[in-house]
């Protein structure tokens, strides 16, 4: 059987960066404040936690292929991809990655349509990735998806999953970036 | 471009099987709590579709996303209006290629998550307005539609534009259920 897609991903070069969704380019929001503050300090956390395993970027152009498939570009806010996926190599200014990254960090905005959100998170997890993290800052919650579970994390638990061994992060010590100081 | 996929064929099994990222998933044997769940939301759902629609449990629809494939998924209970589905349909009702209007899964623990997502993703891509996620552990309802999630607890009543007039009380959805913690 053969299913036909209308339009062949192509690229869009554009700031805030454009994702490919259902079929389509779609521009994401322009980061606020909020935003911003919660992409790097998970992302720095995130790093440091790295040094040694793999490598963390942010607004990193990722290609992906869920099985039967097309590729399609997604721009995850926060990725982490070890060194057993991506080699310990140069990495070329000009290089496409075209692995999933093990880990995808989206930090929520308050226009994010659920639909495209929740195609993410399932075109991630088919096409290998380990773990989705969607951040909630209205909710002040992080939740976590993998292959098997959904697990939503509030201000006074402790952030922990398989795909990130070591890995502990208080969801509060998160949300404090965005607190009054 | 094409891509080469397996054609979706019917496979009749009790419980159901549905066709899932590419092949055909069976269903997880319903126990107690999510036998009544079923029944009790199916029911209000009922109670309240008289002369707008049908609604039924285990109900195998055909839904297709745009420029995908169709295939089948068997929602615990689904509604289709009659406005996408006539009065006089006849036998066309018996397995719609519609997307129902709003569908209702009783999420199980042994659930895949993986398959969960894709079921919202693929109804909502095909055209399903709403759908219902009931967790018996957490006592919650996750009402998924494109623009948003939302999560009702205990105390709180559901409702939705996708079901005018429609409501539900939370504390009547679990009152079958033991008490949590006993």
């Amino acid at each position: 059987m053969q299913k036909t897609v209308e339009i062949q991903p192509y690229l869009v070069e554009s700031k805030p960066a454009t994702e490919w969704l259902l079929g389509g380019p779609v521009q994401k929001v322009m980061p606020k404040a909020a935003h911003s503050l919660l992409q790097l300090a998970f992302g720095s956390v995130l790093r440091a936690w790295a040094i040694g395993r793999g490598r963390v970027g942010v607004e990193w152009r990722i290609w992906l292929a869920p099985p039967g498939e097309v590729e399609r570009y997604f721009v995850p806010d926060v990725a982490y991809i070890s060194y057993d996926r991506m080699p310990r190599a140069l990495v070329n200014p000009r290089d496409e990655t075209r692995i999933a990254p093990d880990v995808a960090i989206e930090i929520r905005s308050p226009d994010d349509r659920n639909i495209y959100v929740l195609h993410k998170a399932s075109v991630y997890l088919r096409s290998g990735t380990q773990l989705v993290i969607i951040v909630d800052p209205t909710r002040r919650t992080c939740t976590l998806h993998d292959a098997e579970r959904e697990t939503i994390l509030t201000v006074g638990e402790r952030l922990e999953h398989a795909a990130l061994p070591e890995f502990s992060f208080d969801v509060a010590e998160l949300f404090a970036e965005i607190e009054a100081p | 471009m094409q891509i080469l996929v397996n054609t979706p064929y019917v496979v009749e099994s009790k419980p159901a099987t549905e066709w899932l990222l590419g092949e055909p998933v069976q269903k997880v044997s319903p126990r107690f709590v999510h036998g009544v769940l079923q029944l009790t939301f199916g029911i209000a759902l009922l109670e309240w579709s008289r002369g707008r629609g049908r609604v039924a449990s285990e109900w195998r629809v055909w839904v297709q996303p745009p420029y995908d494939y169709a295939r089948y998924l068997v929602p615990d209970i689904a509604y289709v209006s009659y406005e996408r589905l006539p009065q006089d349909a006849g036998d066309a009702a018996e397995e719609p290629h519609v997307a129902p209007n709003v569908v209702v899964e009783i999420t199980s623990p042994s659930d895949r998550h993986i398959h969960v997502l894709h079921k919202i993703a693929v109804y909502l891509q095909a055209g399903t307005e709403l759908v219902i996620l009931v967790d018996a552990k957490a006592r919650t309802c996750t009402l998924h539609d494109s623009e948003h999630e939302r999560i009702f607890v205990v105390g709180e009543t559901i409702e939705h534009p996708a079901m005018p007039g429609f409501s539900l009380d939370l504390v009547k959805l679990f009152a079958a259920l033991p008490s949590p913690g006993a």
